[in-house]
């Protein structure tokens, strides 16, 4: 049974259950802290409140990290980190995640426009998350998983999934279908285009 | 003055050059000879040029102390008048001086200042008192970009972290005062902007008044504060803080109607549990019936996981007993699934697991985590559970080859089962074929399901208890924990390590100490910046957690372990330890400036073995990592009373700490919290320390016990045993011809030892992995596993012998 709270500083000491899984990044403090202070209320965890607190601390199975930016129409939340514990995966968490940043930021004070995230163009896991909930392809960023060793892409004509991401979006009713295309995956861009 | 001239003398000072030094501050005196800034520069230079000659008393104290009647203003005296009393632990001083100064020459600038001294200081009263000297100051677009009503409620937060991190240093009249006008502040700066300020408004009420108060009357009335103030902002937002207030306080004030219609519109927004069950609650109370709320809660939800649960919790709440349907309607969507034992186990007073395995039995698809769930549910003896989790291991193997590699297969609990099993050992020691039967099973496993964290820190903790560093970091590795993670994960490895494996340049250690460097170094001492902005953004109800976050890394345990560990390999290797043990005494300093008292927070992970790890009560697998509060604080003493023997001085504040810590009979201590081996070093260098190494004669002599000859007791026996000697060799204290020889005699014989030590231990590991014991073989052969090369503990150890031999 889970909980929403909002995520806590010293909620950093008791992650390890989400952020031991291989694909979850763990950023320098002064990343989530920068997250924590410009936007407190989109920070958010769920909380199993059945784990017995004598065993263990970790009590959180997911959490969300995310941010309003943009001017216009490009104003919208951007979700950085959705991650779910393995243990708790599979139970709709990282939707009820997604779901609430949607709920959250759809009304004042934030009024965004439509909701965006990156992800890595072969993780059809991730894809298929994001499609049931009603976010699609709006474009492909190409290299933007480029190491330094990779250099910055030189052109739009070559692609490749495991360094390109996808930008999906849902919009809100006040974006008016602004953020959909159907035919989002056929449009190409430069990290240096995403920049808000 | 030039920031040149005052660079130079900084250098200078940092130089210990303090005739030159002296030469430029005197000149600089003559030539100002009303700077404030220069008489403290002077003070400064004074101390430092001899702490010890110089009079705290009649230089310092009297005259800038808490009775002192000097006043200074300056920005750049006030902060070495701050440094200055910082040395002397008087933290209370060194933030008075900026009162003082405020009192005289009041500005907004200063109160600024004072403000982010105490948030640094971590002292919360001096923040508050700031506070209102910010808002009495503050013109907007003049001296401020924020306005009056933000320093009320800065003043407030500070209140908040005053009442939570130091309420004991409060008088009865503060006790009583702070909160009256924390509380009229905010009153008076109402209506509220935003969220941020509704929920320090509300925190106020709730920490400052009603957690302290047994007046129902007066709970109540805050209560309804709380619950009248954030009402309005349901309808128009959706903010995870104030869903929390609403809820807990609609049901406090016992208004079930705001209950019902107040949980209700939260979930229509966010599928929450703690809600749901207020929203049960709530319903009964209205006179809802169980089968009406069931129903709502379907059509708010949807057929969720949590409106699934809450079907026991209605039933729990209008009839006491749990339905056979409601069960199921859980069930069937949940019995395969991991969440489905710690759910039901919540309600388990009211279930009974015959009737629950029952239920399971007819639910398809019986996949592997619904295999796993049965067994959990079933109460079976330690027999039967190997046999089922092999049973169950062997039914599922064929997922392993099928899941994606970063996906984690559920089968990693039948193997862990099984290695607590063989670890256990019908209650005693388990030997070391055990260990090697149990890192078969776990490293056989760790390659059908690579990723798999659960397993692989069971390895790693398996290969420390054999010694084995090396194969253990070739693990940990794996696992790339970095930044806050390191805090709560390197203990796994780096527990012990100067005993261990003082190997400085293995790529471990490099790994270890660059990722201190960032965690510790750099980013710790940034965020007491970032504490600041966010009162200047407004991120009001984040300060309190990141004060604590703040807090609990500068007290930090592991921290402090591995700055004593550093300590302690510089000793062993001949490397110079004075900034070393400078470091160790700043950070004792700054553990007792923010906690009040020489306390640690330990942020160690001990919930990664789950039940079978118990922090208090280490099996002996994990003895390794039986480092506690009072072992961190005994090898502090023992670091330091070993500086100060090869200075031949004695010191007030090391002695004030053997006092406050190590009792009378300190025997009964050591051995509580120190290895056979520790405990006799530490009573050597005590006996010199304060007995002047009357009975070294008696206690030079170490004979290790059968058990700290082989896995990890062996290194941390021979290496500290090695420290020892060699740093009572190189003691020139010592005097007596015939001690000097004996030490020299035993360092010799320790040395020429050191081969036949390990290669004993290494004969015993190859004895033990050829006789695993016929039940081992055949769980091995069910399971289609190999058993584990015995050359790979070998090499581990020999690696040991290597990196020691020559130390
Ligand atoms: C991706 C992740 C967040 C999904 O979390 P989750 O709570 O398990 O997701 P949900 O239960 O909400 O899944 C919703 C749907 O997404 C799809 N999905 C999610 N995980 C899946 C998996 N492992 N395999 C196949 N489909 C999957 C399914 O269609 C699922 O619906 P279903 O369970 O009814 O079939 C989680 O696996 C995770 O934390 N991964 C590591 C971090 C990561 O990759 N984050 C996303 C980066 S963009």
């Amino acid at each position: 049974m889970s909980t929403l709270d909002p995520f806590e500083a010293t909620d950093l000491f008791n992650l390890d259950n989400v952020n031991l899984d291989v694909l979850t990044e763990n950023f320098p403090v002064e990343f989530y802290f920068e997250y924590l202070i410009l936007w407190p209320g989109l920070f958010f965890k769920t909380v199993e409140q059945t784990v017995d607190a004598s065993i263990t601390t970790n009590n959180i199975s997911g959490y969300m990290m995310a941010k309003t930016e943009g001017h216009g129409n490009d104003w919208h939340s951007h979700i950085t980190a959705v991650t779910v514990a393995p243990e708790f995966r599979r139970l709709f968490l990282a939707s009820i995640l997604c779901n609430t940043l949607e709920k959250i930021t759809d009304v004042l004070p934030h009024n965004v426009n439509f909701i965006d995230l990156f992800v890595k163009c072969d993780n059809a896991l991730a894809i298929k998350l994001y499609e049931k909930l009603g976010y699609s392809v709006f474009r492909r960023v190409v290299g933007y998983y480029n190491t330094a060793g990779d250099g910055y892409p030189e052109t739009l004509k070559k692609c490749n999934d495991d360094k390109d991401a996808f930008d999906m979006r849902k919009g809100m009713i006040r974006d008016k279908g602004k953020s959909i295309r159907s035919d989002g995956r056929k449009h190409r861009c430069f990290p240096h285009d995403i920049k808000f | 003055m030039s920031d040149r001239t005052e660079k130079e003398i900084f250098e200078l000072i940092e130089k210990s050059n303090f005739k030159q030094c002296n030469v430029k501050i005197a000149l600089l005196r003559k030539q100002f000879p009303n700077s404030s800034y220069y008489v403290i520069l002077e003070l400064f230079a004074k101390f430092k040029q001899s702490p010890k000659k110089f009079n705290y008393e009649t230089e310092l104290n009297s005259k800038y102390g808490l009775q002192g009647k000097e006043y200074v203003n300056d920005r750049k005296a006030l902060n070495l008048l701050h440094t200055l009393f910082i040395e002397y632990s008087k933290f209370e001083e060194a933030l008075n001086v900026y009162e003082k100064a405020m009192f005289k020459y009041p500005s907004f600038q200063l109160a600024m200042e004072w403000f982010d001294k105490s948030i640094s200081d971590g002292h919360y009263k001096y923040m508050a008192k700031a506070s209102l000297q910010l808002s009495k100051y503050a013109v907007v677009g003049k001296n401020s970009t924020l306005d009056k009503r933000n320093y009320s409620i800065w003043y407030a937060i500070s209140v908040l972290a005053l009442f939570r991190f130091k309420r004991d240093t409060l008088t009865a009249t503060e006790l009583k005062l702070f909160p009256m006008l924390a509380f009229k502040n905010l009153e008076e700066i109402k209506p509220f902007h935003n969220s941020e300020e509704y929920i320090i408004y509300c925190s106020v009420c709730e920490a400052l008044f009603i957690d302290l108060c047994n007046e129902n009357n007066e709970n109540n009335e805050k209560a309804r504060l709380i619950v009248n103030e954030i009402l309005p902002t349901l309808s128009s937002e959706v903010n995870l803080n104030l869903k929390k207030f609403i809820i807990k306080y609609c049901a406090k004030i016992e208004d079930y109607e705001l209950l019902y219609k107040s949980s209700k519109k939260i979930l229509e927004s966010i599928d929450d549990y703690s809600v749901l069950k207020s929203f049960i609650k709530a319903s009964k109370h209205i006179g809802k019936s169980n089968e009406e709320t069931k129903k709502l809660i379907i059509d708010l939800l949807g057929p969720s996981r949590n409106a699934r649960l809450a079907y026991l919790e209605c039933d729990v709440t209008f009839t006491g007993k749990i339905d056979r349907d409601s069960v199921m309607f859980y069930l069937e969507k949940f019995h395969h699934k991991q969440c489905c034992v710690v759910d039901l186990n919540a309600y388990k007073e009211y279930l009974e697991v015959e009737s629950v395995l029952n239920y399971m039995s007819e639910l398809e698809p019986k996949n592997d985590i619904h295999d796993v769930n049965t067994l959990h549910f079933s109460n079976l003896t330690s027999n039967e559970s190997s046999e089922k989790a092999i049973n169950l291991y062997n039914s599922h193997k064929h997922t392993l080859n099928k899941k994606m590699k970063t996906d984690y297969s559920i089968l990693s609990t039948s193997i862990i089962k099984l290695v607590e099993e063989s670890l256990s050992s019908n209650g005693k020691n388990p030997s070391l074929n055990d260990v090697l039967f149990s890192l078969s099973l776990l490293e056989n496993y760790q390659t059908k399901d690579p990723h798999n964290f659960d397993t692989k820190t069971w390895i790693i903790a398996l290969y420390m208890h054999l010694g084995c560093v090396s194969q253990a970091y070739s693990h940990f590795a794996d696992l790339k924990i970095k930044n806050v993670q390191s805090d709560i994960m390197h203990h796994l490895i780096y527990t012990r390590m100067s005993s261990l494996f003082p190997h400085k340049s293995h790529p471990y250690i490099q790994h270890f100490l660059t990722e201190k460097e960032n965690l510790y170094e750099k980013s710790l001492p940034r965020l007491t910046n970032f504490i600041k902005i966010s009162f200047e953004r407004e991120a009001y109800s984040k300060i309190m957690g990141m004060l604590d976050f703040r807090n609990r890394l500068v007290s930090s345990s592991f921290k402090w372990l591995s700055d004593i560990e550093e300590t302690q390999l510089a000793r062993l290797t001949n490397n110079k330890r004075g900034t070393l043990i400078q470091k160790n005494l700043e950070s004792w300093r700054k553990i007792n400036m923010i906690n009040g008292a020489f306390n640690f927070s330990d942020n160690r992970d001990w919930s990664r073995f789950g039940e079978f790890v118990k922090k208090d009560n280490l099996p002996y697998t994990f003895q390794y990592l039986k480092f506690t509060d009072m072992s961190m604080k005994v090898n502090f003493i023992k670091e330091l009373m070993i500086y100060y023997l090869s200075l031949g001085e004695s010191n007030s504040t090391l002695d004030n700490l053997i006092q406050e810590t190590i009792p009378s009979d300190k025997l009964v201590l050591l051995k509580e919290h120190l290895t056979p081996i520790e405990a006799w070093s530490f009573n050597i260098f005590y006996d010199l320390y304060k007995n002047e190494g009357s009975s070294l004669n008696d206690t030079l002599e170490y004979i290790p016990s059968k058990e700290e000859l082989s896995t990890w007791r062996l290194s941390n026996y021979y290496i500290t045993k090695l420290a020892t000697l060699k740093t009572l060799d190189n003691m020139q204290q010592i005097s007596d011809k015939k001690l000097k020889e004996s030490i020299k005699k035993q360092l010799q014989e320790l040395r020429e030892n050191c081969d036949d030590l390990y290669k004993s231990y290494s004969s015993e590991i190859i004895s033990s992995s050829s006789v695993l014991s016929s039940t081992q073989k055949k769980i091995l052969n069910s399971l289609d596993y190999k058993e584990l090369k015995p050359e790979l503990i070998t090499d581990g150890i020999l690696k040991i012998q290597k990196a020691v031999r020559d130390l």
